[in-house]
């Protein structure tokens, strides 16, 4: 009986633990909703102990003092200055100017207190051989801040690292005491920023020239003691100039600017970081500070307040596999993300063998991988992940279907299509004598080509991005997708692929250039930026896109590389009305069918060490995409589009997703063809042998 | 002490306790063997046999026979099985009958001659991918299957050469004496007195080279460079092998499992067969 009741109680006391241990995991999260300041055009900022905001506006040359509402308190009108940054203090408000040079470039800095009530200024340290100024904090009767001085050339040489992205800039980092009124300089070697962990103690971020890398590290001024060193990885983005602490989450914080995301970073362990907001703007890029568990920042001229534990996820990293880089998890979801780059080979024995140290694998359509993926199961379903229903309705409806098995699973999640678009001027191109809008075929297109090219040998100014040596392996793909299995039994002994094969090898022997041989494009390095005003980079764009006859682009054609971003304009294809799109062309002219698209997917891993956090960042990426409406991937469009935008989503909306054979069973064999080894004969017999080979075993 | 009964009792529990000891020694000096077979080939091959009767890794739905089902019934598995049959059918006879001549030859050499029996090593300590080199300038990738016969047994006749020559020298000299007093000679002698003697070597160099036709795949591999060779060539490896690549393990385990069987089932009748002759 005894030993009945002390196991029971055992039993009662595990449970209870483990009962106990939950709920000290499970912490309670209050959500508060982002702020911002009623207040705009703000280049510096800074927060006093209540929590009440300091704005400088330089254009009016003021200060406005908001309370936590965004109320305004008090407006204080300052000296008409070059401000560099802003920071209080028991009660008074500092700030560091540039000094009364009127040199160009060293004008001098100057330390001074702000009357909060006249806004007169006091300067309280000044240096006039110094240039410029940031990080300005106060903490335990001391001012803190960087300052920098010119130095020459061959001195910063002697001190820069360019193996290892540093520069010395004459920066130093200086200790102004408010009771002696002197300022010393902190011996920290290649400092570069620093921020405010507590009274006593500064993080620092500098460079450790031994070891050829950036760093993190506790400093307390008094003592001069510096804790370990923690060491920036390889793809950090170390041009970094403003930082923050966040005591609550105990988490450094900066601003990634180009990627529009603020990022955590763990103190102790820098490497391990995640981009846990995202905004949509231009960041500062100074000024950050954290107070009490919330972030401050400065977006497109304004201040923005978030509670960092809406955002900042306390998840073990999640690690990704991929083979292609086209497609960019987005930033900003909260989860930190490892992307390890592996073969074909590693990702599938990885997948095979249950390895749990990836959790997703990021893969290309195109992959022979992928179809085995599929094949074989080896997918976490994502049927019951929150979001993936949801994203798949908003998505094409071939995105849908090919993300489903065939006994209903979801097995992959397409973050995103690409296929071929032909983007033409019909104007232009008659004018070479070829009418699209009429007839429209390879063939067609090839005499387009050939009519350009001629024309460009008489200095034709026309620009084009098609050539039909680049359009073999579409060619091939198509074939491949909808006529080389008929009833199960591989056919390549055809018209169709004897023509196109013929052709293309024709094509290919007679022409002594460039395989991709067409008209240069890219305006962008062309334009006259500098002091253009912006309808002349307007007039400029438009003029280069309208003398565009014709191309063949993919999706990274069609958003990015050729939509140049001057001044807050765009200019791309999409932005002309001059261009019509069409899907291109068929393998036969009367048979216009749906485009081949290549999908950018995510795999859960379903042996993965952290399948919930898994699932969760999925949760949060859907999220993400469906709020990002895409002519590219969107089912039904609910923003305002031009025309040849709606075409285009039209095209790709029309499209499927076609899984490729790996190269051994077409390709390798194709080439001696191409290479003239083997006669098409020869090789017709073997590729159909080794599909069916293939298919069948 | 032995005079007694009770003496020869007592002598035969002292040999029975040390035997016991022995033993005992042996087996644990064992071990660490037994657990190295077990670990590196026993538990393996149990778990080929667990993934051929289930539908995947991931599932892990039991199929039953389902997967050896499918595999039977595809034509490019008994393609491969006619294959792999032939290469043992005709290969593995010319490999040791090449190999029985070539020994009775070197047996017969004197002098410097004798230094030749090396020359058949050489083919063993040659890389195959540079064997595959020299045989592709030979010959017509694709158009038979003899190439790789040859290159079969080109690759395994130094080891049967060895295996043989050593059994010719066990061989005693007064029984060719007697044979040749009672007439025997040329082909006679070596029918009823040297084949018999040598018949446990023989019947274990066949076996030898119906396991090593199995291993033939590497050689294929190379020579034609591909996994999609001619049909002539396509054996039970490329089957296997390209279900690896193709992640169906599953296909990949039941060919594996049914290969085994077929090996071993050959290797048993071998071994019946060694008994059946050995004098």
């Amino acid at each position: 009986m005894k030993r009945v009741m002390t196991c029971l109680l055992l039993i009662f006391c595990f449970c209870g633990l483990c009962g106990c241990k939950k709920n000290a995991e499970e912490k309670k999260v209050e959500t508060e909703a982002d702020f911002v300041y009623p207040t705009d055009d703000i280049s510096l900022f800074c927060l006093d102990e209540e929590g009440n905001l300091y704005a400088y506006k330089k254009d009016t040359g003021s200060i406005g003092v908001f309370d936590k509402d965004g109320v305004q308190i008090k407006n204080i009108q300052v000296a008409e200055k070059e401000y560099f940054t802003l920071c209080y203090g028991n009660g008074v408000l500092y700030a560091l100017i540039a000094g009364d040079g009127d040199a160009m470039y060293v004008n001098g800095v100057c330390l001074v207190e702000i009357s909060q009530e006249d806004g007169s200024l006091k300067t309280l340290y000044e240096n006039p051989n110094a240039y410029a100024a940031h990080n300005l904090t106060y903490g335990a009767g001391r001012l803190f801040f960087v300052e920098r001085e010119p130095v020459e050339t061959e001195k910063s040489n002697m001190l820069s690292d360019l193996a290892g992205r540093y520069t010395y800039a004459g920066e130093r980092l200086m200790s102004f005491s408010l009771e002696s009124g002197r300022a010393e300089e902190l011996l920290i070697d290649r400092i570069k920023a620093f921020t405010e962990k507590d009274e006593k103690t500064l993080f620092v971020y500098a460079y450790d020239f031994d070891c050829g890398k950036y760093y993190f590290a506790t400093y307390e001024p008094e003592t001069g003691v510096m804790g370990q060193k923690s060491y920036v990885g390889e793809y950090f983005n170390v041009f970094l100039e403003d930082f923050a602490y966040d005591e609550e989450n105990d988490k450094l914080l900066r601003e990634e600017v180009l990627k529009t995301v603020l990022v955590a970073m763990d103190p102790a362990e820098i490497e391990n970081q995640s981009s846990f907001y995202n905004v949509d703007g231009v960041l500062g890029g100074i000024g950050l500070c954290c107070q009490r568990g919330r972030s401050y920042f400065l977006l497109n001229s304004k201040v923005h307040r978030i509670k960092n534990d809406n955002y900042i996820k306390e998840y073990e990293p999640l690690r990704i596999y991929y083979n292609t880089h086209v497609f960019e998890i987005p930033e900003g979801t909260g989860f930190e993300i490892n992307m390890v780059k592996v073969d074909d080979e590693t990702m599938a024995m990885s997948m095979m063998a249950g390895d749990s140290d990836y959790d997703f694998l990021l893969l290309s359509t195109d992959s022979p991988v992928a179809e085995q993926i599929r094949r074989v199961g080896a997918y976490e379903p994502l049927n019951k992940v929150e979001g993936v229903e949801i994203y798949l309705q908003n998505s094409f409806e071939f995105m849908k279907e090919a993300a489903t098995d065939t006994n209903g699973a979801v097995w992959m999640l397409p973050c995103d299509i690409s296929c071929d678009v032909l983007v033409y001027n019909p104007e232009l191109c008659k004018e070479y004598g070829v009418d699209l809008d009429t007839k429209y075929s390879n063939e067609t297109l090839y005499q387009l080509q050939k009519a350009l090219e001629k024309a460009e040998e008489n200095g034709n100014p026309a620009y084009y991005s098609y050539h039909f040596k680049s359009e073999y392996n579409r060619l091939m793909n198509m074939y491949l997708a909808d006529y080389a299995v008929v009833n199960g039994v591989a056919s390549f002994d055809t018209p169709l692929f004897r023509k196109y094969s013929e052709w293309y090898k024709t094509e290919r022997d007679s022409s002594n250039d460039n395989v991709y041989r067409y008209s240069y494009m890219n305006p962008g390095a062309s334009a006259p930026y500098l002091g253009a005003t912006e309808e002349e980079v307007a007039a400029y764009f438009k003029e280069y896109f309208s003398q565009v006859a014709v191309a063949a682009t993919e999706k990274k054609t069609l958003s990015q590389e050729y939509s140049v971003s001057v001044d807050g304009g765009s200019y791309g294809f999409l932005d002309y009305d001059f261009f019509s799109a069409k899907p291109m062309p068929s393998l036969e002219e009367d048979k216009q069918g749906e485009n081949l698209a290549d999908a950018y997917i995510l795999v859960v891993n379903p042996k993965s060490a952290h399948l919930e956090e898994a699932k969760e960042f999925l949760t949060v990426l859907t999220e993400r995409l469906i709020g990002e409406e895409s002519i590219y991937r969107t089912r039904v469009l609910t923003g305002e589009y031009n025309a040849l935008e709606r075409k285009v989503h039209e095209i790709y909306g029309n499209s499927r997703i076609v899984f490729s054979y790996p190269d051994d069973v077409f390709w390798k064999e194709y080439l001696n063809y191409l290479n003239g080894e083997k006669s098409l004969d020869e090789v017709i017999p073997e590729l159909e042998r080794k599909l069916n080979l293939y298919l069948k075993e | 002490m032995l005079e007694t009964e009770a003496g020869e009792q007592i002598f035969r529990g002292k040999v029975g306790i040390a035997m016991k000891k022995y033993l005992l020694k042996c087996r644990l000096l064992l071990i660490p063997s037994i657990l190295g077979v077990a670990v590196f080939y026993v538990l393996p091959y149990l778990r080929v046999i667990y993934y051929s009767l289930i539908e995947n890794q991931f599932s892990r739905r039991f199929v039953g026979l389902q997967n050896y089902k499918t595999v039977l019934q595809n034509e490019y598995f008994r393609l491969a099985l006619k294959n792999s049959l032939l290469l043992i059918l005709i290969a593995v006879p010319v490999l040791v009958a090449a190999a029985f001549l070539l020994s009775l030859l070197l047996l017969k050499m004197k002098g410097y001659w004798k230094l030749l029996r090396i020359a058949f090593i050489f083919p063993m300590l040659v890389p195959t991918a540079s064997v595959v080199v020299v045989w592709r300038t030979l010959f017509d990738a694709g158009e038979s299957v003899w190439p790789v016969y040859l290159l079969f047994i080109y690759k395994n006749i130094g080891l049967l050469i060895i295996l043989l020559s050593a059994a010719f020298s066990t061989l005693d000299g007064e029984v060719y004496e007697a044979a040749r007093l009672d007439g025997a000679h040329g082909f006679a002698l070596h029918r009823k007195i040297t084949l018999p003697l040598i018949s446990p070597t023989l019947l274990f160099t066949v076996l030898i080279g119906v396991v090593y036709s199995f291993k033939v795949f590497r050689e294929s591999y190379l020579y034609f460079g591909t996994s999609y060779p001619p049909d002539h060539s396509y054996t039970l490896q490329y089957y296997m092998n390209n279900h690896f690549y193709k992640l169906n393990y599953q296909n990949l385990a039941s060919g594996a499992v049914l290969t085994s069987l077929i090996v071993a089932v050959i290797v048993v009748v071998g071994v019946r067969l060694q008994k059946k002759f050995t004098i």
